[in-house]
């Protein structure tokens, strides 16, 4: 994982933990504005860092989280409980996103429906019902290219359909046809000016739109200076006609469904007439000609007459479009429109209706036969005029000087360029027709693909309103160029396209020469650079921004540089004897007086060192208190219960593992207690008590240890019931239930397989219970201990040590071995002189202060063979030791003193060694092996 | 990258995604005479399509994919009556 994304991670973290404490606050203390403004911009905070990123789905739950706390930072608007839940519910969405971050290393597998549900909620909580406003209200009118046509436009002329304007006659032509007896759907699309932070792409979805007929985009920024203008500022709408249901779209679109906006495109409103009116543009015989060839079912007859006046009109008349229109119609042979665009005409020749009578039986079904042409005809004709510009250029291009070395290269990016075009209108014969032709020109003669385009070229160029010509005439240069002048003007806007087409093949013949490959060699030396210069400028601004004086670093680190302390404090007391030898061995007493005081000196920076890394490693109990508020809320609010939480010393610190592995434990302690300690309201009330029940969780310091205490005012722990589930379970015997103090009982829940809870529910009571509790504070060399009052609560005191990093360990002697014993199961050490030792049922024992102390010998239980020294008075060096709850004196040989060691763990075979915790390096140099107190007694 | 940029031209290729849009239209405003070349481009994404839009560059060559230049095409050349 890169470590921008490591940082982004970290952070986000820390302000989901924000958010969530925000929230609490803000449910406690009803509508704060501080805390809304806070909440606001922690969020926002969250939001933009995600943008550094693609991931779509976090920015669009945040973004929807954003805008409601925006919302309710303006406006005074009563706080609900269920918000607080929902964005808790999100903050767990994206806490699990950063997991998921985490663990793929960076390639999240996120729940994008979950997202979307996430934010579709939220957006429910909006105060104004109304959806986000959109970029503008009016579509930008028709594209520039058919600006012709639009200008002879006259105003007194109704309006034409709003839904129609915005595209091409050919696209409405093929629109209305496409659908066959389909309702066509006009679509509106206006995403979000946002939308592009959201991770949406607004033309990808376009070209995904299923049953797409058409399309076209306005643009708004159309005009405005480059330089303003805000390419993440989405400002495109589209028009879309379309075939799929109306259900198709909105599943489509299921994720801004107030973006779009969808109209059935009724029959009625077709066919589409655009352009000047002219009474007299074609004569009466015509039109009746006409209606007679469609009454006749005569095709051919239809088709040939309409070209024939087409040709003869001007395109920009109304009735030129009305007999485009008709034209399709007939294409189609769909003569129900036939005869409504016929009516059309007439109406718009100022003619009377036509009464149509039956049609009679096809004559001329010979139009049909050629299928290869039929699917040409139904083309647009744009499509066909584009097409013909395309192949006239390539084959102008194709008629150079062959023997050029380029020639190869020319052929074909110029097939390419056609095999485009063909692809782009479906005519796979063509295509097929075209590789052959490919392959002999590059082989044997170029002239062999001149000639395919020559066929080709000719037959694009039966385009409908040419058949009857075009298919008489034969092919020749000369006559495609004619024809591509005749539908220049008819299509009006392609004089533009033509050069551009130009300019294509020239470049695609540059293409195949070297000077590109330097360009791309350019690009990639600048592109490095500039990146890094890029990163650089971030890099210096978030410096410059960001005033935290705090460095987060890795943990690994500082568990180095504590290795490394370490080692040094070893190495540094190697120092005295050092001094000794000098002394002793050799004699110089004042080097040896010069080691000890260079000792002294880094003695001190040393430990001044090794306390400063402790520091570091140190961390305030919230660290895992304030994950408790939320927890406690959302448990409680499951149980139905009320529940106060007091949090004190949460500034107390402890070493990073402490705390780390008081994580666990705590969180079962309060589950219990609010599972089964704090009493439903009701049964509170009866007791007497108030209806919230109070937790409270105390953290201290004392001396070197951290005192937690974690204390509720529920129904307590109930002996009697321990006792006898206790029984029940065989984990006590009858004289052990009849012995055992109230506070002893208690303390059995601490036994492994104890559980209390009859009924196991999903939060505690497993079974697991306070075992688990006990077994992690035990870990990290902890103790605790349980107290409780039926009615009154419980109270679990947990002790730990402040950090783990360093023992204070209690050095013996024993058959001539030094062991360690760590200081803090150390009571006291005594001399005990050999007559006040009793043996009893085979057991030594002593009394010490009036208490009876049995005594181990630790050659004994290492299976040394040897008695333990005593000392010149006849004493045995006993070391008093607490084992759980049992105190055992130990007798040794001698006693060494403390001293402070890091342990390490034992690794490889030692590992199965139980009777050692560890092993350290001290001063001199030797291995102190630690024992492990409870495996041996 | 999906973008190579020289002096003259800029190459999109592939799917051109949002993030590469800031190099794009700061290559747009640092060259007025730049020209974009499509040809390789199978999507551009909507806020591309828009710094193209709103600079109103020739363009040399328009996509090999016909569901593309559908798009741009008429977006990119109605703009060339501006200019």
């Amino acid at each position: 994982m890169n470590p921008l994304l490591k940082q982004f991670v970290s952070e986000s973290r820390d302000l989901i933990q924000s958010i969530s404490e925000s929230l609490l606050l803000l449910e406690k203390n009803a509508n704060t504005r501080d805390t809304l403004n806070e909440l606001f911009r922690l969020i926002h905070t969250l939001k933009g860092n995600t943008g550094l990123f693609d991931f779509p789905d976090m920015t669009h739950v945040l973004h929807a989280a954003e805008d409601i706390m925006a919302e309710r930072r303006d406006v005074e608007a009563p706080w609900e409980q269920t918000l607080t839940d929902l964005i808790l519910e999100v903050m767990d969405y994206l806490s699990e996103f950063c997991n998921q971050l985490e663990i793929t290393d960076g390639n999240p597998v996120s729940d994008t429906v979950m997202a979307h549900q996430l934010a579709g909620q939220l957006r429910g909580f909006s105060l104004s019902a109304q959806p986000p406003a959109s970029v503008s209200d009016k579509p930008k009118k028709k594209p520039a290219a058919r600006k012709s046509r639009k200008k002879t436009d006259r105003p007194e002329e109704p309006a034409e359909s709003s839904t129609t304007a915005s595209f091409t006659e050919s696209e409405l032509i093929r629109a209305w046809f496409c659908s066959g007896n389909e309702s066509l759907l006009h679509l509106v699309y206006t995403p979000a000016s946002d939308c592009f932070f959201q991770g949406e792409d607004p033309l990808y979805s376009v070209r995904q739109l299923p049953g797409f007929v058409a399309g076209s985009l306005s643009f708004q920024g159309d005009g405005a200076a480059a330089e303003g203008f805000d390419p993440f500022q989405c400002q495109t709408r589209f028009s879309l006609l379309t075939q799929a249901s109306e259900t198709e779209i909105r599943e489509h679109f299921r994720y801004v469904p107030e973006q779009i906006e969808l109209t059935p495109l009724a029959e009625e409103l077709f066919p589409v007439l655009r352009g000047d009116i002219q009474a007299s543009a074609v004569s009466e015989e015509t039109a009746d000609d006409l209606c007679k060839a469609a009454e006749q079912n005569d095709s051919s007859k239809l088709m040939a007459l309409t070209d024939a006046t087409l040709e003869l009109l001007n395109p920009d008349l109304k009735v030129a479009a009305a007999l485009r229109w008709l034209k399709a119609a007939t294409d189609a042979s769909d003569t129900v429109r036939q005869q409504r665009c016929l009516q059309e005409l007439r109406d718009l020749l100022q003619l009377p209706q036509w009464t149509f009578a039956e049609p009679a039986a096809p004559v001329a079904a010979a139009s049909k036969s050629d299928s290869s042409r039929n699917l040409r005809l139904e083309l647009a004709r744009d499509d066909e005029d584009a097409l013909q510009q395309i192949l006239t250029t390539q084959k102008r291009l194709l008629e150079k000087d062959t023997r050029d070395v380029w020639s190869a290269g020319r052929i074909a990016s110029a097939v390419n360029v056609i095999r485009n075009a063909l692809i782009a209108m479906q005519k796979d014969d063509d295509l097929r027709r075209l590789d052959s032709a490919m392959e002999q020109a590059l082989q044997v003669q170029p002239a062999a693909l001149a000639a395919e385009l020559d066929v080709l070229t000719v037959a694009a160029d039966v385009s409908p309103e040419n058949t009857v010509s075009a298919t008489a005439t034969p092919a020749t240069v000369a006559s495609t160029a004619d024809n591509a002048q005749i539908s220049d003007d008819a299509g009006d806007d392609t004089d533009d396209e033509e050069s551009d087409d130009e300019e294509i093949n020239d470049h695609a013949m540059a293409d195949d020469t070297v000077p590109v490959v330097q360009h791309v060699q350019k690009a990639a030396d600048i592109t490095p650079a500039k990146t890094s210069a890029e990163l650089n400028d971030n890099l210096t601004a978030s410096v410059q921004s960001g005033s935290s004086r705090s460095v987060k670093v890795d943990q690994e680190k500082i568990d180095r540089l504590m290795n490394l302390i370490g080692e040094m404090v070893v190495a540094k007391n190697a120092l005295p004897y050092l001094a000794r030898r000098a002394e002793e061995e050799h004699g110089l007493r004042d080097l040896g007086r010069d080691i000890k005081e260079q000792f002294a000196v880094i003695n001190r920076i040393a430990e001044e060192m090794q306390d400063s890394i402790m520091q570091i490693r140190m961390m305030p109990f919230s660290f895992i208190t304030m994950r408790f508020p939320r927890l406690v809320r959302d448990i409680s609010r499951r149980l139905n219960k009320n529940v106060q939480l007091m949090i004190e010393g949460e500034d107390t610190e402890a070493d990073k593992n402490i705390i780390e592995s008081l994580a666990e434990p705590l969180i079962h302690i309060l589950r219990n207690s609010l599972d089964h300690g704090i009493e439903a309201p009701e049964v509170r009330r009866k007791a007497g008590k108030p209806a919230a029940g109070t937790l409270t969780i105390k953290a201290s310091q004392e001396a070197d240890r951290v005192l937690i205490e974690i204390h509720d005012d529920g129904k307590g722990i109930d002996p009697e019931v321990i006792k006898q589930k206790a029984l029940e379970k065989g984990l006590i015997d009858d004289a052990a239930f009849q012995r055992l103090t109230n506070r002893e009982a208690i303390n059995l829940v601490l036994i492994p397989g104890f559980s209390t809870a009859s009924e196991v529910s999903d939060l505690s009571g497993r079974g697991v219970g306070m075992d688990a509790v006990r077994c992690a504070v035990e870990k990290v060399n902890g103790s605790m201990a349980l107290d409780s009052e039926a009615g009154k609560g419980t109270r679990i005191r947990i002790s730990l040590p402040m950090s783990i990093a360093v023992t204070r360990v209690m050095i013996v002697e024993s058959d001539n071995q030094l062991l360690g014993i760590p200081m803090d199961q150390v009571l006291e050490t005594v001399r005990v002189p050999a007559t006040d030792i009793h043996t009893v049922k085979s057991i030594q024992t002593t009394v010490l202060r009036e208490r009876i102390v049995p005594l181990r010998s630790l050659n004994n239980l290492l299976a040394i063979d040897a008695s333990q020294r005593m000392n010149e008075d006849n004493e045995c060096a006993v070391l008093v030791v607490r084992v759980g709850i049992d105190v055992i004196g130990l007798i040794v040989d001698n006693f060494r003193g403390s001293a402070d060691i890091i342990q390490k763990p034992m690794t490889g075979v030692l590992n199965g060694l139980r009777a050692y915790s560890g092993a350290a390096l001290i001063g001199d140099g030797s291995v102190l092996m630690i024992l492990n107190l409870k495996e041996i007694l | 990258m999906t973008i190579i940029y020289s002096e003259t031209e800029a190459s999109l290729s592939d799917d051109v995604c949002v993030q590469e849009v800031d190099a794009l239209m700061e290559w747009l405003l640092s060259h007025p005479e730049g020209r974009i070349n499509l040809k390789l481009c199978r999507h551009l994404h909507l806020a591309a399509l828009q710094s193209l839009m709103c600079v109103k560059r020739p363009v040399t060559e328009w996509p090999d994919d016909p569901g593309l230049r559908y798009w741009v095409e008429p977006a990119l050349s109605k703009q060339e009556d501006h200019v």
